[in-house]
């Protein structure tokens, strides 16, 4: 049965959860289609959700207690903003008495700039981790403007995926359109980002054969593939002196083939099927392929859509997931606390995909404000609470900025210019340093990401720390000294910029005697600094 | 310096303790001195391991690898494949070369007289003619397909070849940044120099050894809160990397990076370019105890005024690599050291409207030496114009198959990917038995 591509989904739901009942898919979680009901309030999903979560939990462990504000400002920071609080927005937090002020600032922080900025970042990295593409392929800083402009205005998560999905033309002009460039425009690899990333299905391995751990056949994946058939990549002129620019044409005819497993160079014409069975006409032209893939992609009763994006936030905050990673809800893994995935997804689905109400659901949660935990050695076993997570690398470049002092364009300071081929030219100067030493793939899950020698180095021996560390010239620490400031006040303040916490007893006592035994105090307070700057919690999300 | 057996752990080493002085800053006195002052951290470091260098009798035992990466492509008419006489070869002339019946572009004079250990392959082919993807293809022996991220073939060699108790990187990339270790782990990941003529970024500690220790000594303990509030897992891995990262910047192997050591007889040699000098650099970092070394060269995507630019790009890429095969060939290393000239693709037979070539996977050229490789040879060819591999078309997968064979690894072990399922190292493709 083939669907006219023109179908309007989202205006005859009942229609497609038929359609979906008649091609039901093996691999489909079974899940009712969404009733459209008015728009669920945040903090009371919040509170059902905990409810649901307490309910689910084993009982004989008990829950951490609530974090105390300064590590919940510092958590919600990061997570949000990706920033660290000033001591200044510390104390007057601490010092606000509202029983609100979490909420109030939950709302605060997603209304600001630096939040659009974060999370458009990570959507940046998200998508064109991988890709060996220069950057004539991929025209970086346009893609992450237009991505950051997406998070600001909150535009609907369908909305962003249909545009990255279906964008055609140049990819100097046409932002949306490096989500295919920079993967060469070549289907295969386009289909199979496109369903790791926005479905969390993985179907790359059935690209050469059927999937051994799913119920995928090979056909199947390239008859996704087949949506992105009639794509194709241009070369264009370089007028600006910019680097050869890339378009993506749609095209009325030719198709994509798969070849034949037994005989390889016998080649199978494929019509594009989604992965739910839905079929759209081999004569149909790109532009109408891929519109019925974005509708496809985004629908409501599209069983992973939601799913994918509500488990990948949770994963981002939590620092765990519902599955164990996000590139894969697969039919043979098991969710964690199932009812609450359902839950999120659903009326998240209700809200027509409006991401910031995601993040401000999940910020007031019980769960996502408890005092941090390890992480468990079995997956089964997870605590009710935050578990930690590493930084993602222009968070750490900011949390330097302010844990040291310096101004990010500081060119009396050394870094290593960035190499063009084959990584594309990303930032300059200082911020490249770091985001180079740090990158990371936001998908890894946190237990994952693992840090590394020229990290360390970093850290330990760059003119970068060692320069802002020191008790000399216009630095912090100097102007502290030459202020006469207390030793004790000196380290908390020095906490406080770096961690964006006051020390405890135990810490104070520590520096204390450490500035006792090394008898040069200039030093010795420099140490400290070294020491905090180089810790394992300021790489820290807690 | 001071030669001569020992019982290590009841395990026989041939060691050279090396009284570091002058520059070197490390006297024993100073050393236990600075033993002493910090207890905790450097679990593990000794004087002996600090100053018991291997041997270069062992260090030879080893099997290691160079690779001279041409990125941009080279043309196969201007390096190793010309075509006196067809109308497809340009202006560049071809010149004989020390083995009779071997000739190759002119330009390559001192590569012509190291090509009886060179073993050229002229009859590579591959599908990819986009920089991005077929980089990856000759760095890693697949192509790119969305989610699976295969590790580049410096990680795959310093994952089965390294020796676990090493305190330098087993992989370093110099110019360039290669391909990462992806699932192996950041272990195997390269360590980047930028610029050989000086030492790389951080690795020199900006205090002295015993601040530094003092320093790792307090972070130690201040760490220790964070470990009890949740977090003693990241506490300890962080622990352990930075033990890792000292080790490395206190032990006397990082002089391999520093080529102020070497006469300047040895530095002219080798050329004093940006890549002759990372030759030189490789082979120090590879006699120390590296397992592989990538050496970059960029600027081969000669779209156009093609013959203007090979002028200058050759003549560094031609002494750099004659120097390093003599010098290797010399100190016994050649023996067990393979390397490799290569790039991600040839050029086009056409010459373009701008004087120069564009992509062409079709038919493209390798050149390998050292590590069993019988050299003085010609592998395949391409017809007269050079547009087709007429003889002996060897796939990316059949090279990375010979690489395994000269190292003596198992081209069909499996790792576990990042998507779940087993990798092999290679997938299909034979060994070309034509190069041993």
């Amino acid at each position: 049965m083939t669907i006219r591509p023109l179908l309007k989904y989202s205006s005859s739901a009942p229609f497609c959860a038929l359609l979906i009942a008649l091609f039901s898919n093996p691999a489909r979680p079974a899940e009712p289609a969404p009733v459209v009901s008015k728009r669920p309030i945040e903090r009371e999903v919040a509170q059902r959700l905990d409810v649901l979560l307490l309910a689910a939990h084993d009982k004989a462990t008990s829950l951490p207690p609530l974090a105390e504000d300064e590590a919940f400002l510092r958590r919600v920071s990061l997570d949000l903003t990706g920033k660290l609080p000033s001591p200044s927005e510390a104390k007057t937090f601490a010092a606000n008495a509202d029983p609100d002020k979490r909420a109030k600032l939950i709302d605060r922080l997603l209304a600001s700039e630096a939040y659009a900025v974060n999370w458009g970042r990570y959507w940046r990295d998200t998508l064109t981790y991988h890709t060996p593409a220069s950057g004539n392929y991929l025209r970086w800083e346009l893609f992450d403007h237009w991505l950051v402009e997406q998070v600001r205005r909150n535009r609907p998560w369908s909305e962003i995926v249909t545009a990255l999905v279906t964008a055609t033309g140049i990819n100097d002009e046409c932002a949306p359109v490096n989500y295919l460039t920079a993967q060469f425009g070549n289907p295969v690899e386009v289909a199979a980002t496109t369903s790791r990333v926005f479905l969390g299905v993985q179907l790359q391995c059935a690209e050469c054969h059927d999937a051994k751990t799913e119920p995928w056949k090979r056909e199947q994946f390239h008859e996704l593939v087949a949506f992105f058939g009639r794509a194709k990549i241009i070369q264009h002129k370089d007028v600006d002196k910019r680097g050869t620019p890339y378009a993506i044409e749609g095209r009325e005819e030719g198709q994509y083939f798969m070849s034949d497993k037994k005989d390889p160079k016998h080649l199978i014409a494929m019509t594009p099927r989604f992965l739910t069975g839905e079929t759209v006409s081999s004569d149909a032209p790109d532009s109408e392929r891929r519109a019925a893939l974005a509708r496809l992609l985004t629908s409501p009763n599209n069983p992973w859509f939601a799913r994918a994006y509500v488990n990948r936030m949770w994963t981002a905050l939590m620092g765990w997931g519902f599955y164990p990673s996000v590139n894969d809800l697969g039919s043979n893994v098991n969710p964690l606390y199932p009812e609450a995935l359902n839950l999120l997804a659903k009326e998240w689905i209700a809200t027509g995909y409006d991401m910031r109400w995601l993040f401000r659901t999940l910020a007031n949660t019980q769960v996502y404000q408890r005092h941090l935990q390890p992480r468990s050695e079995s997956p089964s076993e997870v605590p009710l609470a935050v578990c930690p997570s590493r930084l993602r690398p222009e968070q750490i470049f900011d949390a330097l900025v302010k844990a040291l002092g310096f101004n990010e364009n500081d060119k009396t300071i050394p870094a290593p210019a960035p190499s063009s081929a084959p990584a594309v030219a990303r930032h300059t100067g200082l911020r490249h340093m770091i985001y180079q030493a740090f990158k990371i793939d936001p998908s890894l899950p946190a237990e994952e990401v693992q840090g590394t020698i020229p990290q360390a180095l970093l850290m330990m021996n760059s003119v970068l720390v060692n320069t802002f560390i020191a008790a000399r010239s216009k630095t912090f620490l100097a102007e502290a000294l030459a202020k006469g400031m207390p030793d004790d006040q000196i380290l908390t303040a020095l906490y406080e910029r770096t961690l964006a916490r006051k020390p405890n007893a135990a810490e104070m006592a520590i520096c204390r005697r450490y500035l006792k035994k090394v008898s040069n105090r200039a030093e010795a307070l420099e140490d400290v600094y070294w020491s905090l700057v180089n810790s394992t919690e300021f790489l820290t999300k807690k | 310096m001071r030669e001569g057996r020992d019982t290590v752990n009841g395990r026989q080493q041939t060691w050279v303790n090396v009284r570091v002085s002058g520059d070197g800053a490390l006297s024993r006195r100073g050393f236990l001195r600075w033993l002493g002052a910090g207890s905790v951290g450097l679990a593990g470091l000794s004087w002996l391991d600090c100053l018991t260098l291997h041997a270069e009798e062992l260090r030879k035992a080893q099997k290691a690898c160079i690779l001279l990466w041409m990125a941009g492509g080279p043309s196969q008419f201007e390096t190793f494949d010309p075509k006196p006489g067809a109308e497809t070869q340009g202006s560049t002339r071809a010149i004989p070369t020390a083995v009779p019946g071997i000739s190759i572009a002119e330009h390559w004079k001192k590569v012509a007289g190291v090509t009886k250990n060179l073993a050229v392959i002229r009859s590579m082919t591959s599908k990819e003619g986009n920089h991005g993807r077929a980089t990856y293809l000759l760095h890693t022996g697949y192509s790119p397909s969305g989610g699976v991220v295969h590790p580049g073939f410096g990680s795959i060699v310093a994952s089965e070849l390294g020796q676990a108790d090493f305190d330098l990187p087993h992989f370093v990339s110099i110019q360039g940044e290669s391909i990462g270790p992806s699932f192996l782990g950041v272990q195997y990941a390269p360590f980047v120099v930028t610029d050989p003529n000086r030492r790389p970024d951080n690795l020199a500690a900006p205090v002295p050894g015993e601040r530094l220790q003092r320093r790792l000594g307090l972070l130690k303990e201040l760490e220790a809160p964070f470990a009890r509030a949740g977090a003693a897992e990241q506490v300890r891995d962080h622990q352990a990397l930075y033990d890792q990262t000292a080790h490395m910047v206190l032990s006397p192997r990082v002089r391999a990076f520093d080529l102020a050591v070497e006469p300047d007889k040895v530095r002219e040699a080798y050329g004093r370019t940006p890549f002759g000098q990372g030759c030189l650099m490789a082979r120090r970092l590879i006699e120390t105890g590296v397992t592989f070394v990538e050496v970059q060269s960029t600027g081969w995507d000669t779209h156009g005024a093609e013959v203007a630019s090979l002028k200058k790009l050759i003549p560094p890429v031609d002494q750099g690599m004659a120097a390093l095969v003599t010098d290797l060939q010399a100190r016994g290393l050649l023996e067990n050291t393979l390397v490799i000239w290569m790039g991600e693709f040839g050029r086009t037979p056409r010459i373009n409207l701008t004087a120069g070539r564009d992509h062409f996977p079709k038919a493209f050229n390798v050149a390998l030496a050292g590590c069993g490789v019988k050299g003085g040879q010609v592998i395949g060819a391409t017809d007269k114009l050079g547009t087709e591999v007429i003889e002996r078309p060897v796939l990316v997968q059949d090279l990375f198959c010979t690489f395994c064979q000269a190292l003596g690894i198992n081209p069909r072990r499996e790792n576990q990917s990042n998507v779940g399922r087993p990798l092999k190292i290679v997938e299909g493709g034979h060994a070309v038995r034509e190069v041993f």
